[in-house]
């Protein structure tokens, strides 16, 4: 009897806690809250629930048993190794992902790795998180208008027109914008566009014919050029996997030559089949 | 002077984690009841304490805090 009270009472806490929560939360509906607690928990509950997470099956009987079989050596095994490794690794990797994910709002880790894909961060930007939060930054800034409304920065060009392979200019090589990213490796001019556009920007600019995204990886390939640095199949997965942010740009940025010329240019037209005219205006420039 | 000490601490901690001359080792007991190398582990565990606590003191990423409070996404107004 005694027993099932104690369930019962831990129970009925626990349902407490729940209704009591839900109480305070009201009107907060934003996933952030919901996952995370807005971002408001302390070094203390942070440390709970890292000593909680640890504490596993493995933790409680694995090592119980193996204690029992190897003696005392289970110890610097597990606790003694943990007590270096996970707190060097919170210092040197966690405080850079608490920087980005604050910073961006990520709120797991998957948001992390897929936004630093679509980034186009290669590894070594991974490995020199300021140099990936400075491009995670420009690019997210340059993507939002609202940001620019709100003055946060204005939106830039990502890259610009210069023309590069050749004295026809056969194939415009789109460059990017801002060398400090780390990010200024040429990209096939073909790759961007397909993959930037939203579908809303798709029937703006009057164009149905660009590959859509669940369009198959084979048809797009067929689209991509020969990149020069990147083999097909990763440069595939990295556009055609991890669009997140491109999906935030507005479209002109990866389409419209900032430069010499603003206009439509030939190659532009062969990267927009059926596009019979440009939208007027651009938010990177003064160009209408 | 100050960082390569603090990663030769680390690099040093990390080689004092290869125990192979405690690792089996019961006696002496310390204390009378705690086997050597159990002792050594439980000092090791003190020492990457100590040594957590100096690098966060000397050593912690304030430019990456800084750098993430400035460009924080504002948050939404709540009530």
């Amino acid at each position: 009897m005694i027993p099932a009270a104690i369930v019962f009472l831990y129970l009925a806490v626990v349902v407490y806690i729940g209704v009591f929560a839900f109480r305070k939360a009201r009107g907060k509906e934003e996933v952030e809250d919901y996952f995370l607690a807005s971002r408001s928990l302390g070094p203390f509950v942070f440390l709970m629930s890292l000593f909680g997470t640890n504490m596993t099956a493995f933790a409680i009987l694995g090592s119980s048993g193996h204690a029992f079989n190897n003696g005392i050596v289970t110890y610097g095994l597990m606790a003694s190794s943990s007590g270096l490794v996970i707190p060097l690794t919170i210092f040197f990797i966690g405080t850079r992902v608490w920087a980005l994910g604050k910073r961006f709002g990520f709120i797991t880790p998957v948001q992390l790795f897929r936004t630093a894909g679509s980034a186009r961060t290669s590894d070594r930007h991974l490995r020199r998180p300021g140099r990936a939060a400075a491009a995670l930054r420009d690019h997210r800034r340059d993507g939002r208008r609202d940001d620019a409304e709100r003055g946060v920065g204005r939106p830039r060009p990502l890259l610009d027109g210069r023309r590069r392979g050749g004295a026809g200019g056969d194939e415009l090589r789109l460059l990017r914008r801002d060398a400090r990213d780390g990010l200024g490796e040429h990209l096939p001019d073909r790759a961007l566009p397909a993959l930037r556009l939203r579908r809303g920007d798709r029937d703006r600019l009057g164009h149905g014919r660009l590959p859509r995204r669940g369009g198959g990886p084979a048809r797009l390939a067929q689209r991509l050029p020969a990149h020069p640095r990147k083999s097909p199949a990763l440069l595939l997965l990295q556009l055609h996997v991890h669009p997140p942010l491109g999906h935030r740009l507005p479209p002109h940025h990866d389409l419209l030559p900032h430069g010499a010329a603003h206009g439509p240019v030939r190659q532009d037209r062969d990267l927009l089949p059926g596009a019979a005219s440009w939208p007027s205006g651009c938010p990177a420039c003064s160009w209408a | 002077v100050r960082r390569a000490l603090l990663v030769l601490a680390v690099v040093a901690l990390y080689v004092l984690h290869q125990d192979f001359w405690l690792w089996r080792t019961a006696r002496p007991l310390v204390f009378g009841f705690v086997p050597i190398g159990l002792f050594y582990h439980a000092c090791y565990s003190v020492a990457a304490s100590l040594l957590m606590w100096l690098l966060v003191r000397e050593a912690w990423p304030v430019h990456i805090e800084e750098e993430a409070e400035r460009g924080a996404r504002p948050r939404p107004p709540t009530e």
